[in-house]
């Protein structure tokens, strides 16, 4: 058969294709221990695992999975002798060969499979021998979580696949299976290992749970943007979930997914049964359930878990006629996020633009800074705003860019799960964020000029995502409708050569100032049109350029938002706190027929109306509130920030300090007013009359009133004189830092530089960052025992390198006596002694 | 011998809406030992159980393994594991056999904390709080589920115990995600230093003896850790 055998991509095209069924489960029956690792069996009972690949192509499968589902670097270290990962990958690849050649020319199947697993039944159709045999490398997920949920590194993750694919496919396989990821990144992981190292097709399948996602939360429509974008030849689930709770999500793996769906599921639920664990969906039940999946338009289906040859025969017997859904492109146009998937070309989708330094003085203060929390709090206020995806810009002269992009979208990814849009013009920027970003992203931009096509497409068409493709080219901006029409048939074309198709173009054909051209808002809306309606492509517009210049912007721009999204719009990039803009896109959306029931209008609506104003500044405490001896006594505005920051009152506070700022400069407020109140609570926390809960509103209060003055400092090109500048890290190995974020808030509220390193930090970061600033206190946290020796380093490492500064150490296992022992200065039992012995340090 | 003892890998999972809250747990998480806290705190306290119930996956997964007695002091061979432990062996004294298992509440719990404390550390307290009485809640519920199963063949099942517990080493914890599929079934995994990814999970040894008398069958938490037993009144 080898000789006949078609490519697999094609055979697939063709009939329905199967995969075998479970191989660990298999491997118990057959005598494999608790704990033992089933690739081991490679190299001490090759016949085994020879018998079990046989069995399955007999039953009838096309495509056996090698046993090297666990195979990776870091389960096998050894780099050479009988179990290193070089020995056991290519011992995997050979039996799974071997299999082949027996299946195909007759060999008998050696007896070592119970009767409980061989398939009995009778093989309908054509001999087993004579099907098309195919040898998939089995990649299963490493065991780690990627950060920032575990601990492994991305890129260390791409490096482990990568090395047992190299081995596998230099042995001699047909594709590539990475199966079983439970997370979306470290699927894309795998996938990118793949695709850098082989040019055999790639299928990917993922676990879904009963409600349809990934444990780290991606739906259908999310992995298959995800997927399809990175170049993966199929995809589906397997694992996990029987046949039955499978068919509810092949339906929606089917309506995006244009490569072939892939389904392989358990034999049921385990159970145990006379000491032995039984799956309860026999092979006639099982092979009735994957047929009505294939009947739903998989293209490959075969078993996981608990299958056995009986099962794959009898699935096999009873699907192998059935014809099955041609494979089209289905042309939808997806952007992802790790939960979620947004189409393009149906409502149109907003995308916030706030994330972005142009005109915006505060803003390049947070980029300069590396106020990473700036910046996600802008994101957080577009998503509650409406956003349904975030553009990315965070371009300056005078930073580093691509490392400035990366920081940003991996901390923007943790906390927030809108898509995102790469916007720059940085080469370098865009592929590092691209290859990082958990999700499909949009990508900003490319234009017809033929050396940034050259540029920009073979990174989309690497990692996936959908570009904006601006209408202008080396001879600049056409004027009419006509030219941009045709710069965006280029960018089409030039695109599909490197195998790009249109729903991954949309085309901005560029809104200009129509105060400086009377025509220029017509010519940009019937280019509109005619991308829309006669190439049925997709459209987006940064809509506000239409007003520069003209006063009043908001007004003419949200009625020109109207316009375009009535000639086709599917995208805008805007900032969805403009309420004319929401106003004119609410509107838009009711009146076209995207809004069931006029409930997102009347949602809209009723947020319009003026809320009741909150109940005026009421200066006698509540009962059992912070004793009123200890506070001091301030007068009007003074009083009202202080009290509102003893209460956490986090408006009040707002208000009540750009009230202070119309006569009173910064440092006053902060000095006399912000910190002697906190202070207050502080005591009262050291007292044990205020809670932790109580003493986090006050900060967050207090950090709201700073916010204000910061905005103000900023408008204003003052520059705010800090107290001193803290290092604050959680050390190396440990990944709590919820205790060590508190001390960073309250730090800030008094008026501290906080330099925070995050969590995981390794001692020299730490320590080359207290050189290159000559920082003079350095605050620790550790959560577990284990960590603490990772904390004895650092310390050591900062006092041979920067000897002048102090550290103070603190977290849930920390003592008095291990501080000591570790040789910290001090040990701070609780933020507000780390703040108490900052001043100290400090001399404030 | 019954089939309950030779369970491997068995896979369990629940509703997160089935857990039971237990408010109090979260207030002593956040420092409220005697007192309740204000109703600002409570408002919150109960958004974040809805946030953190939504996302909550809780699973477990659990093995049956052999007690061995050695001949070593303390030291006693789980079959998965040779343990030494003071504390674990006083845990496990007169059983024959024990209940490995792990069980996480999933990493979108984590991804919420991760969110809020980023930027609102009083609510990642409150979820952090909130996480670590739903993965205790979601062990009890197993753990329940384990003392009525094996009560059915007439044995008992001491108080889990895990790894970091007294003397109990952590480093035990590579034993244990070696002996079961944690990160393949449940998607638990152990970073380098040991801790757990997703955060909000647990892995403890259950001792099933045989029960004789009222000491050993009514054997509470913490009874491993406390030498009063004479003196004992609860």
């Amino acid at each position: 058969m080898s000789d006949q055998r078609p490519n697999i991509l094609e055979h697939i095209r063709n009939q329905i294709t199967f995969f075998d069924g479970g191989t660990g489960s298999v491997l118990q029956e057959l005598g494999l221990a608790p704990g033992e690792l089933p690739e081991l069996w490679n190299i001490d009972r090759p016949e085994e695992i020879i018998s079990l690949h046989q069995s399955y192509f007999e039953a009838g499968c096309n495509i056996i999975k090698t046993n090297t589902f666990g195979a990776n670097a870091l389960k096998f270290k050894d780099e050479e002798g009988p179990y290193s990962l070089q020995t056991i990958v290519s011992a995997a690849v050979s039996h799974a060969r071997e299999a082949r050649r027996r299946a195909e020319t007759g060999v008998p199947l050696q007896g070592t499979l119970s009767d409980s697993l061989k398939a009995s039944a009778p093989l309908f159709g054509t001999p087993a021998a004579k099907r098309a045999h195919y040898i998939a490398l089995d990649i299963g997920p490493t065991g780690k979580l990627l950060k920032p949920l575990g601990d492994l590194d991305f890129e260390d993750a791409v490096e482990i696949f990568a090395k047992t694919i190299r081995i596998g496919v230099s042995q001699g396989v047909d594709l590539v299976l990475i199966e079983t990821m439970n997370d979306s990144l470290e699927a894309k992981a795998a996938l990118l290992a793949a695709k850098e190292n082989c040019d055999l097709p790639v299928f990917v399948t993922t676990v879904y749970d009963e409600g349809g996602k990934l444990l780290t939360g991606a739906d259908p429509a999310a992995m298959t943007a995800i997927l399809e974008g990175l170049g993966a030849d199929a995809l589906g689930m397997n694992c996990s979930l029987g046949p039955e709770q499978m068919m509810g999500i092949v339906p929606e793996l089917v309506k995006y997914s244009s490569i072939p769906v892939i389904v392989n599921p358990n034999a049921g639920l385990p159970r145990s049964e006379n000491g032995k664990t039984v799956y309860d969906v026999t092979p006639e039940d099982f092979a009735q359930l994957v047929t009505q999946i294939v009947s739903l338009g998989a293209h490959v289906v075969g078993g996981c878990c608990g299958t056995t040859p009986a099962h794959i025969r009898a699935l096999v017997n009873a699907a192998q006629d059935i014809s099955q859904h041609e494979l089209t492109d289905k042309g939808i146009s997806l952007i992802a996020s790790y939960t979620h998937a947004v189409e393009l070309g149906k409502k149109p989708v907003l995308i916030g633009e706030r994330i972005n330094p142009t005109g915006k003085k505060r803003f390049k203060q947070a980029l300069r800074e590396h106020d990473i929390d700036y910046i996600i709090g802008e994101g957080l206020k577009q998503q509650a705003n409406g956003a349904d995806a975030l553009d990315v810009n965070v371009g300056l002269p005078e930073i580093d860019e691509p490392a400035l992009m990366v920081d940003v979208v991996k901390e923007l990814q943790a906390v927030l799960d809108l898509p995102l849009q790469i916007d720059t013009t940085d080469l370098s920027a865009m592929e590092r964020a691209l290859r990082i970003y958990n999700g499909k992203a949009l990508v900003n931009s490319v234009n017809g000029k033929q050396e940034v096509m050259h540029s920009v497409f073979p990174l989309v068409k690497k990692y996936g995502g959908i570009v904006v493709a601006l209408t202008l080219d080396e001879k600049g901006i056409p004027a009419d409708a006509s030219g941009r029409i045709e710069i965006a048939r280029k960018i089409y074309d030039t695109a599909a050569s490197y195998g790009i198709s249109k729903k991954d173009i949309i085309v901005d054909p560029l809104a200009m100032a129509v105060s400086s051209d009377d025509t220029a808002a017509l010519a940009t809306l019937q280019a509109l049109k005619t991308i829309h309606e006669e190439f049925h492509g997709n459209t987006i517009l940064g809509v506000s350029n239409i007003s520069f210049g003209l006063p009043q912007r908001e007004l003419i721009t949200s009625v020109f938002f109207t316009m375009a999204m009535q000639n086709g719009l599917s995208a805008a990039i805007m900032n969805p706190a403009a309420p004319e803009m929401m106003k004119a896109y609410t509107c838009f959306c009711t009146l076209s027929g995207y809004d069931t029931q006029c409930m997102g209008y009347i949602d809209y609506a009723s947020r319009l109306t003026p809320v009741q104003t909150a109940p005026a500044f009421n200066a006698s405490p509540a009962p059992g509130s912070i004793q009123p001896a200890a506070s001091p006594q301030f007068e009007g505005a003074a009083q009202e920030l202080s009290f509102a920051i003893q209460k956490g009152l986090k408006s009040q506070a707002e208000d009540a300090t750009k009230r202070l700022l119309e006569t009173t400069d910064s440092m006053t407020i902060i000095n006399a007013y912000l910190i002697p109140s906190l202070d207050v609570v502080g005591k009262g926390f050291e007292a044990k009359t205020v809670y932790l809960p109580q003493l986090l509103m006050s900060a967050d209060a207090a950090k709201a009133a700073f916010g204000i003055i910061k905005e103000k400092l900023a408008s204003s090109g003052e520059a705010g004189e800090k107290k001193g500048t803290i290092i604050l890290a959680t050390v190396k190995g440990d990944i709590h830092d919820i205790g060590k974020n508190i001390v960073k808030v309250l730090l800030e509220n008094y008026d501290f530089e906080v330099l925070d390193l995050g969590k995981d930090v390794p001692p020299e970061t730490i320590s080359s960052l207290c050189v290159k600033r000559h920082v003079y206190l350095v605050g620790l946290s550790a959560l577990m025992t284990t960590t603490v020796p990772s904390m004895a380093e650092t310390i050591k490492r900062l006092r041979a390198e920067a000897p002048w500064c102090k550290v103070c150490v603190g977290g849930a296992v920390l003592t008095q006596e291990y501080a000591d022992m570790i040789g910290a200065d001090k040990y701070c039992k609780d933020a507000m002694e780390t703040v108490a012995y900052a001043q100290e340090i400090f001399k404030v | 011998m019954s089939n309950l003892f030779s369970l491997q890998n068995q896979h369990h999972r629940v509703s997160a809406a089935a857990l039971p809250i237990r408010l109090r747990e979260v207030w002593h998480f956040l420092g409220y030992y005697h007192i309740q806290p204000e109703e600002r705190v409570n408002a919150l306290i109960d958004a974040c159980i809805r946030e953190a119930v939504a996302a909550a996956t809780p699973q477990g997964i659990y093995s049956v393994f052999e007690i061995k007695q050695t001949d070593l002091e303390d030291t006693l061979d789980l079959t998965f594991a040779k343990v030494t432990s003071k504390d674990l062996s006083r845990n496990l004294a007169q059983c024959h056999h024990c209940v490995l298992f792990a069980a996480t509440i999933g990493p979108k719990v984590d991804q919420l904390i991760m969110k809020a404390s980023r930027l609102d550390p009083l609510k990642g307290c409150i979820l952090q709080a909130v996480g670590a009485m739903l993965i205790e809640s979601y062990c009890d519920l197993l753990n329940e589920q384990l003392r009525t199963d094996f009560a059915s063949i007439g044995c008992a099942l001491r108080p889990r115990f895990s790894p970091g517990y007294g003397d109990f080493s952590l480093n035990h914890q590579r034993d244990i995600f070696r002996s079961i599929r944690a990160d393949k079934t449940i998607g638990l995994t152990l970073m380098d230093s040991q801790i757990m990814a997703p955060s909000k999970s647990v892995t403890a040894v259950i001792g099933i003896y045989q029960p004789e008398d009222k000491r050993t069958a009514d054997y509470l938490p913490g009874c491993s850790l406390c030498d009063g037993c004479d003196k004992c009144s609860v």
